[in-house]
C-alpha cells in the first residue's frame, strides 16, 4: 500500500516536472487516481503561462489517430469526404501530429488559465477506441463512403490508437469558463512516467461526450480560441444585405 | 501498422481510374450526391422529396427533415410531430424566432465543425442543402433554414432545397431568406419588392407595380399566378427575385412547385416566413 502510494506521488511530482518546463509553481493535486493527477498537472502546465507543455517526445500519434477516428464516427461527412487524405497524409508525419497536438494546446492556453478545470471523470482508451473505429466504420458505410481501402484505414488507425493509447484513459475536465470541457489522453509509460497525449474540447455523445448548454455554445463560439470571424456579417459587394447578396436593382 | 495504414493511404489516393493523379480527395471514390442519396434513402426517402429540376447538388451540410425527425448531416437534431416542431419555444438569441429546438441544434453542429476546423486542416461548410420530405409543412423548413443560417459563425450560408428530377437524380433550387429582422429600404432603391403570400386556396401578389394594388392582385392557381407575373415581368423586366411566404398548411412540396412556376422568371427566390419589407 505504502509503496503504491509513493508510486502515485511520484508519477504526479514527474509529470508536472516532465511536462512543464518553465519555473511552475507546483499545486497540490488532491487524492485522485494517476490519470486524473496528470491531466489536472498538465493543464496547470499551461495555467502557468508555459507552451512547452507538451513532451517533445513524438508520442501523440495513437491520439491523433483516435481523433482521426472519431472525427470519421461524428464529424462532417463533407469534411471526411474531402479532407480525409489530406489529413492521413498529415498523420504520417510525426512533425505535423506532434504541431497539431502543440497547436491544439496554444490555442486554449488563455483560455484555460482562467477557466477553472477539474478533473471529474475517466475512462479506459482501448474500449473507446474499439467504438470509434466500430461508429466511423458502420457511419462510413450507411453513407456509401467506406468504398476503396477506407476499411483498412480505419483498422489501421485503430491498431495504432491502441498501440499508442492502450492502458491510458481519457480524463474529463469541466471548467466553469471557456472552453467547458477537457478531455485529455494520459498513459503512464514503461520508465514509469505518466505522459499527457492528447487534448480535445469535445468528444462524440457516443464516446461519452455530452451537449454543452445553449450558453456555453453560444460562448464558445464567441471566443477568440476558435479563430472564428464574429464582427458584423460580411456582405458581398453590391449585394442588398449580408443575406440577399444581389444587387437592389434585381429585387 | 503504419506500413499499413501508408499502403491503404496510398491506395485511397490513387483511385484504380488514374493511378497517376495527385488531386487528394475521396469524393474521386464516391461522389457527394451519392452521400445525400444514401442518407436520404435511409431516412425519409428519395422518393418523397418534392419533384422538380434545378441545378448540382455541391457539396455542403445536408439536413432532413422528415415527418418525424430533423437531422443534420446523420445527426438527430429535432423531433417533430407530422412534420411540425413538437416544443415550439422560442430561442431569445434568434431573431427570426425560430424554436429553440432547432436553434439550439443548429448552433451546436456548427460549433462542432468549428472545433474540427480548429484541429484539422478543414473549414467550415459555406453551403446548407435541405432534402425536406414533400408533404412536411413549408415553415418548418423555413424554421431550420433560418436556424441553420443564423447560427453559422461569419457569413451567411448559402441555402438549397434538393428536389427530385426524374431520371437525374437529386437536383438543389438555391434559395435565399430575408433577413430575419426583415428588410427596410431606403427611398428611391426603385425595389419592386414582388411577393406572393400563399395557401393551398390562394395567393396574393403584392409589390410596387400600380396594376398590383394596395392590398395585391388575388389568385386561385398557379395559372393566375403565371399570368400575372407575365404582367408584372413586361413592365419590370429587370426584376429577378420573388419573395415567397408560405402560410401555415403550405407543404413543401406545394412552395417548391410554386417556385417550379416562377423560377424562369423569377430565379432569385428569397424564402420569408412573414418577416416585412418595407420600401
Amino acid at each position: 500500500m505504502f509503496d503504491r502510494t509513493r508510486t502515485l506521488l511520484l508519477t504526479g511530482l514527474l509529470v508536472t516536472v516532465a511536462s512543464c518546463k518553465g519555473n511552475v509553481e507546483l499545486k497540490t493535486l488532491g487524492n485522485e487516481a494517476p490519470s486524473r493527477r496528470s491531466a489536472a498537472s498538465f493543464v496547470h502546465c499551461i495555467e502557468a503561462g508555459t507552451s512547452q507543455c507538451v513532451t517533445q517526445e513524438n508520442v501523440s500519434g495513437g491520439w491523433d489517430a483516435f481523433y482521426l477516428l472519431q472525427w470519421m464516427a461524428d464529424g462532417s461527412p463533407v469534411s471526411v469526404m474531402y479532407a480525409l487524405p489530406g489529413e492521413l497524409a498529415a498523420h504520417e508525419d510525426p512533425r505535423m501530429v506532434q504541431q497539431r497536438l502543440v497547436g491544439e494546446v496554444e490555442r486554449y492556453a488563455n483560455a484555460v488559465r482562467g477557466a477553472e478545470c477539474d478533473p471529474v471523470d475517466s475512462m479506459q482508451m482501448a474500449p473507446l477506441i474499439d467504438k470509434a473505429a466500430q461508429l466511423a466504420a458502420d457511419r462510413l458505410g450507411r453513407l456509401g463512403m467506406l468504398e476503396g481501402s477506407l476499411q483498412v484505414i480505419i483498422e489501421g488507425l485503430s491498431a495504432e490508437a491502441h498501440e499508442g493509447l492502450d492502458g491510458g484513459e481519457l480524463v474529463r475536465m469541466d471548467c466553469n469558463y471557456d472552453p467547458y470541457r477537457l478531455y485529455i489522453a494520459t498513459r503512464q509509460f514503461d520508465d514509469g512516467v505518466m505522459r499527457v497525449l492528447g487534448m480535445s474540447t469535445m468528444m462524440p455523445t457516443a464516446l461519452g461526450g455530452d451537449i454543452p448548454s445553449r450558453d456555453v455554445v453560444d460562448e464558445r463560439l464567441q471566443s477568440r480560441t476558435l479563430g472564428l470571424d464574429n464582427g458584423p456579417t460580411p456582405m458581398v459587394d453590391g449585394g442588398i444585405n449580408a443575406w440577399l447578396p444581389f444587387e437592389v436593382e434585381l429585387f | 501498422m503504419i506500413a499499413q495504414l501508408v499502403l491503404a493511404l496510398t491506395t485511397l489516393l490513387q483511385p484504380a481510374d488514374d493511378r497517376s493523379a495527385s488531386t487528394l480527395s475521396l469524393d474521386r471514390i464516391t461522389s457527394f450526391p451519392n452521400v445525400v442519396v444514401n442518407h436520404v434513402n435511409g431516412s425519409i426517402g428519395t422518393e418523397s422529396l418534392p419533384v422538380g429540376n434545378g441545378v448540382t447538388v455541391d457539396p455542403g451540410v445536408f439536413v432532413t427533415i422528415g415527418q418525424n425527425k430533423v437531422q443534420v448531416f446523420d445527426h438527430d437534431a429535432a423531433v417533430l410531430q407530422n412534420g411540425l416542431v413538437t416544443d415550439g419555444t422560442v430561442a431569445q438569441e434568434c431573431r427570426s424566432g425560430c424554436p429553440a429546438v432547432l436553434f439550439d441544434a443548429f448552433q451546436y453542429e456548427w460549433l462542432k465543425m468549428a472545433v474540427e476546423a480548429s484541429y484539422l486542416d478543414v473549414d467550415i461548410a459555406t453551403r446548407v442543402l435541405f432534402a425536406a420530405d414533400a408533404a412536411v409543412p413549408a415553415q418548418t423548413l423555413l424554421m431550420s433554414a433560418y436556424a441553420a443560417a443564423e447560427t453559422r459563425p461569419g457569413a451567411v450560408p448559402t441555402l438549397s432545397v434538393l428536389v427530385n428530377m426524374a431520371g437525374r437524380g437529386l437536383r438543389a433550387q438555391p434559395v435565399f431568406l430575408l433577413p430575419p429582422e426583415g428588410l427596410e429600404l431606403q427611398q428611391g432603391s426603385a425595389a419592386l419588392g414582388l411577393t406572393i403570400e400563399f395557401d393551398s386556396n390562394e395567393f396574393v401578389i403584392r409589390g410596387e407595380d400600380a396594376t398590383l394594388g394596395r392590398s395585391g392582385r388575388r389568385g386561385k392557381s398557379l395559372a393566375d399566378v403565371r399570368k400575372v407575373l407575365a404582367g408584372v415581368k413586361k413592365r419590370h423586366p429587370g426584376k429577378d427575385a420573388i419573395i415567397l411566404v408560405p402560410r401555415a398548411g403550405v407543404t413543401v412540396g406545394e412552395l417548391m412547385t410554386l417556385v417550379q412556376v416562377i423560377r424562369t422568371s423569377y430565379p432569385r427566390i428569397v424564402l420569408s416566413l412573414g418577416q416585412d419589407v418595407v420600401i
